[in-house]
């Protein structure tokens, strides 16, 4: 299978509110990542500003629909829309969730966590590999962010995860800000967690910001909002990550409250100092 | 043993607030009441936030609250049945129109048919517009006959409501003004290259433009369109029609 | 005039026209400017794909209002009916 790959540098979420201020010049990131589905109709602008994109930039595709945590089997209508963006712009990578989102013909519009064992891990093997076969290619999985844990649950997800990617050949795409989401929710060490992931399977990080909800009886849960800027402590852990891993490609993404295009730049410079500090150290 | 997990899941997602299926789930039951509470909040405001984007005249002509209670009712009726959230929203309207705490605005339905009509013009194929000149080498004793293919972005949206009118003035297209001549308004709305544009339409013309959408020839709907509205002209229509890019290719 | 030469005058007619148009309608398109990419519609722009929309994962925000008990309370109340001022019947505010 073909092997691209993304720079070993931080990038963007493409916005297309940040379209005329990237279109002017060329910007400092190493890639700009999109979510597939926003980029699955026929025609019209969005095609028109990813083709210019595509031209000047490396380009991560994010899938969030697949539902390759589901139990049924993959939505062969969706894996063609998918397919044919690929074919169409040959990104530099493709990734998609650990998660389900697809319930009979009805599509729930999230990440739903599911349950991790020996049943839910042969699925996820055969959906990934279907997904790598049909695109001809290698994706990434990324780890999920969770609000619940699964009572059926006997593995850890770090476990999971590499199984997963030992028996498909897939890569693993690990979101930073979903590991403190997780800590934070289930009450482990974001730390720990780092510290059983299997780094070697890693092709991609992602950072972001997340919120704190708070609920009548006073129980906090923390949500995987995009929403603003990555934390001190989201930075640590990342720098954390490099220091143990080596530079990856890196990407800063922003879903709502979307900050005007150099707030978001200004987050990517702050990866690139923290790789380039790497690099110094480690010449 | 896992498949009714997911079922029991997504079920009580979309079921009516305090559905908690605890079973599922290990840990502190208030806290995991919690979580499973965001995932329900995600499911369906997202899809909420997805029609308001989709929407958004239809979203400021009614208000935040109102839309919002009657986008959950349409995602309770109408859940998504694709992740082509772009798409999601096509039946919004069929919906409003027989929404009972909408008839007091009973142009409602029409205005999100124009938004509809609009938002799949954003999204159609892209392909360029039928050039005059490509006809304009069509001998004058053939024209007539000839059949044209509407491109793929045209769409005529008829209304008995001033629904363009209403449309402008809430996009800021138009300032505020007292409707004086409270008419309908029949509108096409086109893409020839990347913009979205939208055009009054005569009664007339918006049949003739109908017809030929319908695969009549030039002669059979200009005919069409004459009988019923005897002050159509077929030049102006068709130099209309030509200069927003409404046609595609002929035969 | 019967109706073949009807047909043929409006063929005419119809032919000028476009020919008048084709000549002039070259300076139209290389005019039209769309360097924005189409950008700026609201409401036509990347949104409500994935786990970017979970912002609206906060428990506090009740999605089960009751619809039957709001009337619009938007911009559709500054609007002149021919029936009156407003929604075109009454209610009693938003709930």
């Amino acid at each position: 299978m073909p092997c691209l790959r993304l720079p070993d540098d931080a990038g963007a979420a493409f916005k297309p509110e940040h379209f005329s201020h990237i279109d002017q010049a060329r910007q400092p990131v190493g890639f700009f990542e999109i979510h597939a589905e926003n980029y699955m109709g026929a025609g019209g602008p969005p095609h028109a500003r990813l083709g210019r994109l595509s031209e000047d930039y490396a380009l991560s595709v994010h899938g969030v629909a697949l539902s390759l945590g589901g139990p049924g089997p993959l939505d062969t209508e969706h894996l063609g829309r998918l397919k044919a963006l690929c074919d169409r712009y040959q990104p530099e990578s493709v990734s998609e969730h650990l998660a389900w989102s697809r319930h009979g013909s009805t599509y729930l519009n999230d990440l739903l966590p599911l349950p991790y064992n020996a049943t839910t891990l042969a699925r996820v093997v055969g959906h990934v590999s279907h997904l790598q076969e049909a695109l001809g290619r290698t994706v990434l999985l990324e780890n999920p962010s969770t609000y619940v844990r699964m009572a059926h649950s006997d593995m850890h997800e770090t476990d999971f995860l590499a199984e997963v990617a030992r028996q498909s050949g897939c890569g693993l795409l690990l979101d930073l800000n979903n590991v403190q989401v997780c800590a934070a929710n289930h009450g482990f060490d974001p730390y720990q967690y780092l510290a059983r992931f299997p780094l070697h399977a890693v092709a991609q990080v992602h950072l972001a910001g997340h919120a704190l909800s708070v609920d009548d009886h006073g129980h906090t849960l923390v949500l995987d909002s995009h929403d603003r800027p990555v934390t001190d402590s989201g930075w640590a852990l990342y720098e954390t990550l490099i220091e143990r891993h080596g530079p990856l490609p890196t990407l800063v993404e922003w879903d709502a409250s979307i900050p005007a295009w150099p707030c978001l730049l200004r987050e990517v410079r702050q990866a690139q100092a923290i790789l380039a500090r790497y690099r110094r150290r480690n010449p | 043993m896992c498949t009714p997990i997911y079922d029991r899941f997504a079920e009580a997602l979309l079921a009516p607030a305090g559905h908690y299926p605890g079973d599922l789930f290990k840990g502190n039951e208030s806290q995991l009441r919690h979580g499973f509470a965001a995932y329900r909040n995600n499911v369906i405001g997202s899809l909420i936030q997805a029609l308001a984007s989709r929407f958004p005249v239809t979203h400021t002509l009614v208000g935040e609250a109102f839309f919002q209670a009657m986008a959950a009712q349409f995602i309770h009726v109408s859940a998504p049945q694709s992740p082509m959230l772009a798409d999601y929203g096509d039946g919004l309207a069929a919906f409003v129109a027989g929404f009972e705490p909408a008839a007091s605005v009973p142009y409602l339905a029409d205005v999100v048919r124009l938004e509809t009509a609009r938002s799949q013009a954003y999204h159609a194929a892209d392909a360029p517009p039928l050039a005059a000149a490509a006809l304009a080498a069509v001998p004058a004793q053939q024209l007539l006959g000839l059949r044209l293919t509407l491109h793929p972005a045209a769409r005529v949206v008829r209304s008995a409501w001033p629904i363009l009118t209403l449309w402008e003035m809430n996009t800021g297209a138009r300032p505020w003004a007292e409707l004086d001549h409270w008419r309908g308004e029949h509108v096409l709305v086109a893409r020839p290259h990347l913009n979205v544009v939208c055009h009054r339409l005569g009664e007339g013309q918006a049949m003739f433009l109908h017809a030929l959408g319908a695969h009549l020839t030039l002669s059979q709907a200009c005919e069409q369109a004459q009988r019923e509205h005897p002050g159509f002209n077929l030049e102006g229509a068709m130099v209309c029609a030509l200069q927003a890019g409404v046609f595609l290719s002929f035969s | 005039m019967n109706a073949r030469h009807l047909a043929i005058a409006l063929a005419g007619s119809l032919s000028s026209a476009i020919a008048v148009l084709a000549t002039t309608a070259h300076a139209a398109d290389a005019a039209a400017p769309e360097k924005c990419y189409g950008v700026a519609l609201k409401g036509q722009n990347d949104c409500a794909a994935g786990p970017g929309t979970t912002c609206a994962g906060t428990s506090k925000v009740d999605y089960q209002k009751n619809a039957w008990k709001l009337v619009p309370a938007g911009t559709c109340t500054q609007i002149k009916t021919p029936n009156g001022s407003g929604s075109l019947t009454q209610g009693p505010g938003p709930a």
